[in-house]
């Protein structure tokens, strides 16, 4: 119940809302975070070994 | 492609993310309904740990900055980034529950209230380091600037805590840091104090995998640039 005006409102909605919300962006930051060190990795191991002497004498 | 370091950091965020998961537990089925407002009060168990978390990376961010103007060091930049990046997140999302607890409780979704206003205000100077920082050549001079302006933005905290006090606010005075102890229910306050605790654990780990990643993009600029030349 509103405390000033004394009506009654379905508390499910905000609540739904504000945790969704919540969850949204605590697991969408670090899946973001995720990706993006999976990609650093997977470039960085592509440079390593196209700038490694063995793979140089191959090609 | 994850290396075992990696996984190692993976395996405690998910860690930390389940001890979110029990405190929200704990928020719907361990502490009790509040007398004046019902079930809608909930809503606080994710708004107070947020705003304290958000207050917390202001604080770290000024460590960060402070140790960066003293060793001019590339990696206490990237911390800094990273904390500013997670301070950012943590006070929109106390910006949004807020407005989410506020429509029911005040009747309206946002009002240019002294608490709000300097909160806002907050997520507008994360905003500006983010951009400072995007905006900067690397070098001693982003690192000076910006730690100029991480320190600054600590400034913000004592002024949204005491604009309760200063201002005549819609916004409830504080209830947890009062003389005279707390006023709420011990049950309610464990909940919330446990809620604070795994936030911090959990936007601190957010703030090491983050950083990580900085620094692995400038290694990754580096190797890139040294195949490019020779």
């Amino acid at each position: 119940m509103n405390p000033i005006t004394g009506i009654t409102t379905d508390p499910t909605p905000f609540l739904l809302l504000a945790y969704s919300l919540g969850a949204v962006a605590l697991l969408g930051y670090a899946h973001w975070c995720l990706l993006q060190r999976r990609k650093m990795r997977q470039l960085l191991a592509a440079i390593q070994t196209s700038s490694s002497p063995s793979t140089a004498t191959k090609r | 492609m994850f290396t075992p370091e990696d996984r190692r950091e993976l395996f405690l965020g998910a860690l930390f993310l389940m001890l979110v998961a029990c405190h929200w537990f704990a928020a719907f089925f361990y502490a009790p309904v509040d007398e004046h407002q019902g079930e809608v009060y909930r809503i606080m168990f994710l708004h107070v740990p947020s705003a304290i978390t958000a207050f917390a990376s202001s604080a770290a961010l000024a460590v960060f900055s402070t140790l960066g103007l003293k060793q001019r060091s590339e990696s206490s930049l990237a911390l800094a980034k990273a904390t500013a990046e997670v301070g950012l997140l943590f006070t929109l999302l106390t910006l949004a529950t807020g407005s989410i607890w506020g429509r029911p409780t005040w009747g309206t979704w946002w009002t240019w209230d002294a608490r709000l206003t300097t909160t806002f205000l907050l997520a507008l100077l994360y905003s500006g380091y983010l951009l400072l920082y995007s905006a900067m050549p690397a070098g001693p001079g982003r690192v000076r600037a910006c730690a100029v302006l991480g320190i600054l933005i600590f400034a913000d905290v004592p002024i949204i805590y005491k604009s309760v006090t200063w201002w005549r606010t819609l916004h409830q005075p504080p209830s947890m840091l009062r003389a005279g102890g707390p006023t709420m229910d011990p049950e309610i306050l464990w909940t919330l104090v446990v809620g604070i605790a795994t936030l911090c654990l959990y936007a601190s780990w957010l703030i090491r995998f983050r950083s990580g990643n900085i620094r692995l993009a400038d290694n990754l600029e580096a190797a890139s640039f040294e195949q490019l030349h020779s």
